[in-house]
């Protein structure tokens, strides 16, 4: 693979940005399967671990950019949330509809982040917008 | 296995398809809050739904890809009869009523059912909210780098 | 054979086009990479950067650019063939319904597509300093 590609999209926040939205891509497929069993019995939410982003800041500090891009976003049962209903069910629908509405944010900000980075890159190589 | 380029859509459209069952069952039940005997000579008994989460189970491993898609929302697995016995109301004139005189009444609580219509509406029209934000998501992806 | 070693580098053919504004990325990765390498961006590395060919082996066009740059080159057009392969196969697994990540999709077409005009560029750079060699009187 020539050195020349691996340049061109090795920029920190080019990385950091495609990450995060695998990470926000997930995390809204996870909210809409705990809204969509917001009435089954037992159901316990799923979340993107909060230690997720935590660890990608360490490798971020740690500048390791290859563990940045070897991180992989998983989702799992939330262990921290308490039944808010007598069969166990553990969503809270408003809480749920809040966080997806903020991730939903996250994720247009990430598309306009990288995207911005592929037209810069566009107009660099063209030498016009 | 047909292409998915909304994120979340199949657990969302399975909640829609569920809680539009539920609502139709409790219409039914309050409709039939006073049917003392149904073509069969029997009193209405409530319907009830059961939930549960639909999990798929993968048609095959492929190594490298990451089984998040098994997460598909929920399914209705029954409809069924609830067999508690209904209240009995003493009218000896009554055509349905028995040798004393009482009446069987379908164990149908109204007040229960409006509670179980305003979860289930709740619940549809947060569903119907999530499709159009992961819509916009999905046409935010597309719009990458254009 | 003045003419080869005078062969501007890649650096100094985008800093030469009026059109482009000085890009401090795009210089990054023109003096880090192997096409200055094979270039010599420093004062000191021109000399020993360029080799001389024989000339049986080698086409018109190599003739007259500096051998590691057709190799760069080269390189280039593997690298940019991988990316439209990565591309493709995220693309299929998308459209199969094997993935649902069309962020992903996007963003490989991208890259591709980025790396392509890249890869465009640099020919037609190529084909601008050919000629503009051979427009020199002898």
């Amino acid at each position: 693979m020539a050195v020349v590609l691996d340049n061109l999209y090795s920029q920190e926040n080019y990385l950091i940005s495609k990450k995060l939205l695998d990470a926000t891509h997930l995390r809204h497929e996870a909210l809409s399967n705990n809204i969509a069993n917001v009435e089954t019995p037992g159901f316990k939410r799923r979340d993107l671990p909060k230690t997720f982003s935590v660890e990608l800041r360490r490798a971020v500090d740690r500048k390791d950019f290859t563990r940045v891009k070897g991180l992989l976003p998983r989702s799992a049962e939330d262990r921290q949330a308490k039944p808010v209903r007598m069969d166990g069910n553990t969503v809270q629908i408003d809480e749920e509809l809040l966080a997806m509405n903020r991730n939903a944010l996250n994720y247009e900000y990430l598309t306009g982040a990288v995207g911005g980075s592929i037209k810069e890159l566009n107009t660099a190589i063209r030498g016009r917008i | 296995m047909s292409m998915n380029l909304i994120p979340g859509i199949e657990s969302t459209g399975s909640a829609l398809s569920a809680e539009k069952i539920r609502l139709e069952i409790i219409a039914q039940n309050i409709a039939n809050s006073n049917t003392t005997q149904d073509a069969a000579g029997n009193v209405y008994k409530r319907k009830e739904v059961s939930f549960e989460e639909y999990i798929k189970t993968p048609e095959r491993r492929i190594p490298g890809y990451v089984d998040e898609n098994l997460y598909q929302g929920v399914r209705v697995t029954d409809v069924y009869d609830d067999q508690t016995p209904g209240r009995m109301i003493f009218k000896p004139g009554h055509p349905h009523a028995n040798e004393d005189g009482m009446v069987e009444m379908p164990n149908v609580d109204v007040s229960r059912e409006m509670i179980d219509l305003i979860s289930a509406s709740r619940a549809y029209e947060a569903n119907l909210t999530v499709v159009k934000t992961s819509r916009r998501l999905a046409q935010q992806a597309m719009a990458i780098g254009k | 054979m003045n003419e080869i070693s005078s062969l501007p580098s890649l650096s100094d053919l985008l800093s030469q086009n009026s059109n482009l504004q000085a890009n401090k990325q795009l210089d990054r990765f023109a003096k880090t990479s192997e096409m200055s390498q094979g270039f010599g961006v420093n004062e000191s590395q021109q000399t020993n950067a360029v080799e001389f060919v024989p000339i049986d082996k080698t086409s018109a066009t190599e003739r007259v650019t500096a051998p590691g740059f057709s190799q760069m080159f080269e390189n280039l057009i593997k690298g940019v063939d991988q990316k439209k392969k990565i591309s493709a196969r995220e693309t299929q697994d998308l459209i199969l319904g094997r993935s649902d990540n069309i962020h992903e999709a996007v963003v490989k077409s991208q890259e591709a597509g980025v790396a392509f005009n890249l890869m465009v560029e640099v020919r037609n750079k190529l084909v601008e300093s050919y000629k503009e060699l051979m427009r020199m009187q002898v």
